[in-house]
């Protein structure tokens, strides 16, 4: 589960990119995108009909590995099924929730950080040994505090947000030039608009990485969460479909979250275009 | 009339530690009003050092400077406004607001610093690219909207830490004889530092010539010539005198600085 939806993540850079190419080369660059496009569309073709016709001759057992086919008719089955829809439901709303607790309290802290070299002398080296310590190990221990109904989901899913997020911030702010700080200072711009024109859209690049990881760690957290230990959400349903052996409704369910991951991502990236147009 | 005072300057970086540094040391300068003084010296001589200690951006170590009798301590755009090397244009602001950026640091409207930033903007003949972002101009360009910006808030004096330095040398040609205009209509006092002689002869007033570290002057040369000067005045003997008696002195100021380096590694 978590490998597709990291897979989603690290098709798209993050961090800060490069110096746009020219026009005739980025003409150039389209067509070899173009035709990557299509090989890779022939894999994944040549695959899901490697995988039909092994499940169909029993080279592999479908009982376990279900096959394409009948993961389409699952999909079909799913979407007129309201206990799938409840799920999906739920596990939007936790993602939402999580997202929003997890990345405006990273912004808030990543910009303090940035801002102030005591607070962030303090208290960053906490933040980076969160960042190092697999984080599933706090699970067991919000499963205590928040039982095992979508709360301890939310939580999860917003600590992964939160440390990533701050992390992000923070890199983000310490990359803003010492140039166009001086230029706030010989113009003796006050802290507030200084921090206004210059720092935030000069940090922009980071902040907007760290909301995409604030994205995309959210749905993590969310999702281990509720396959392992929560009652609620389509990591449960996943669970409970894979123990009972409805395979191809696990299938079909995994396939939906990926989409949904993959969805957010673009439009994400496609917002994050469109606000820093200075950029290319 | 003498508008900005350098007493007695002494900046010393990392006082009192191991790596401490004397950049520039007991410095006595005066600007007059709308006098063109340019800087030249060996690299690291310390003169964008004592621009920055002028400007109010580096405090002095010990001496004072003083801007129309007044003690400066810190940056005062609407006296001494800055224009840097690297341009320094916000890309994720427009020509227009770029060139509006100095009056809105020092506190104006967003709508009087657009109105401003256009008017200085025609003033440097960008009129038409005020809708643009910086990476869309060239160099040339891209400085003269940094020019653009400090002219706005309409400062006293312009201090300027080597314009032309990232430009190739048509560019700073073409630029500079442009400036020479834009800066004559002005009217501002300027100091400005270059490493260029043709530069430093073709602006100035004066001429101010550093010695290697720790930098003190050595010389001041006046250049009579009236201003703005046209191309032709490269061709005068005036110039080609200056010119060689610069190309002389610096060459013995960067000797003693090569000299000394060698024998620091020594020891």
């Amino acid at each position: 589960m978590s490998t597709v939806i990291g897979g989603a993540a690290s098709g798209r850079p993050t961090g800060a990119p490069g110096a746009p190419p020219p026009k005739a080369e980025r003409a150039a660059n389209h067509l070899e995108i173009r035709k990557a496009l299509w090989l890779r569309i022939a894999f994944l073709v040549f695959v899901l009909l490697l995988w039909e016709l092994l499940a169909n001759t029993g080279a592999v057992d479908a009982r376990f590995a279900s096959k394409p086919s009948a993961i389409v008719q699952a999909l079909g089955g799913l979407a007129v099924n309201p206990e799938a829809l409840g799920a999906v439901g739920e596990t939007l709303l936790a993602f939402a929730t999580a997202f929003i607790i997890g990345t405006s309290a990273g912004i808030l802290l990543g910009v303090a950080f940035g801002l102030n070299r005591l607070l962030r002398d303090a208290f960053y080296p906490i933040i980076m040994l969160l960042m190092v310590v697999p984080k599933s190990v706090f699970l067991p221990l919000l499963v205590l505090f928040f039982g095992l109904g979508t709360a301890a989901g939310v939580a999860f899913g917003a600590l992964l947000a939160f440390v990533h997020v701050t992390v992000n911030v923070v890199a983000g702010l310490d990359l803003v030039d010492q140039k166009y700080r001086d230029v706030g200072r010989a113009y003796d711009a006050k802290p507030a608009r200084l921090f206004l024109d210059v720092i935030l859209p000069g940090a922009a690049p980071g902040i907007f990485a760290g909301l995409w990881h604030g994205i995309r760690n959210g749905f993590i957290g969310v999702v281990i969460a509720q396959l392992f230990v929560s009652t609620a959400g389509v990591g449960y349903l996943v669970r409970i479909y894979s123990n009972n052996f409805q395979i191809d409704n696990a299938m079909a369910l995994t396939l939906v979250m990926a989409a949904l991951v993959i969805v957010t991502g673009s439009l994400w990236s496609r917002l994050e275009r469109r606000l820093t147009r200075w950029r290319d | 009339m003498t508008q900005l005072t350098v007493e007695n300057l002494t900046v010393t970086y990392g006082a009192n530690t191991t790596r401490e540094l004397v950049a520039c040391e007991n410095i006595d300068l005066t600007i007059k009003e709308g006098e063109f003084v340019t800087i030249i010296g060996p690299s690291g001589c310390g003169k964008s050092t004592l621009l920055h200690t002028m400007g109010g951006l580096i405090a002095p170590t010990k001496g004072r400077i003083r801007f129309d009798g007044a003690d400066v301590t810190k940056p005062n755009p609407r006296d001494a406004a800055f224009v840097f090397q690297d341009y320094s244009l916000f890309p994720w602001k427009s020509v227009e607001e770029n060139a509006g950026m100095g009056l809105r640091f020092a506190g104006a409207s967003k709508a009087e610093s657009i109105r401003e930033a256009k008017a200085q903007l025609e003033f440097v003949g960008l009129k038409d690219f005020g809708g643009r972002y910086p990476r869309e101009l060239s160099g040339g360009m891209q400085q003269r909207v940094a020019i653009a910006r400090a002219l706005a808030l309409q400062p006293k004096m312009l201090l300027m830490d080597e314009p032309f330095g990232a430009l190739d040398e048509q560019t700073r040609r073409n630029l500079g004889t442009e400036l020479s205009r834009i800066l004559g209509e002005a009217g501002q006092a300027v100091v400005m530092i270059t490493h260029s002689l043709d530069e430093a002869i073709f602006w100035a007033d004066r001429i101010v010539v550093m010695s290697a570290r720790p930098g003190r002057i050595a010389e001041e040369i006046t250049v009579s010539a009236p201003r703005p000067r046209e191309m032709e005045f490269m061709t005068t003997p005036e110039f080609q005198d200056i010119r060689v008696h610069l190309f002389e002195q610096l060459e013995i100021h960067q000797r003693e600085a090569a000299e000394r380096a060698s024998a620091a590694t020594v020891v």
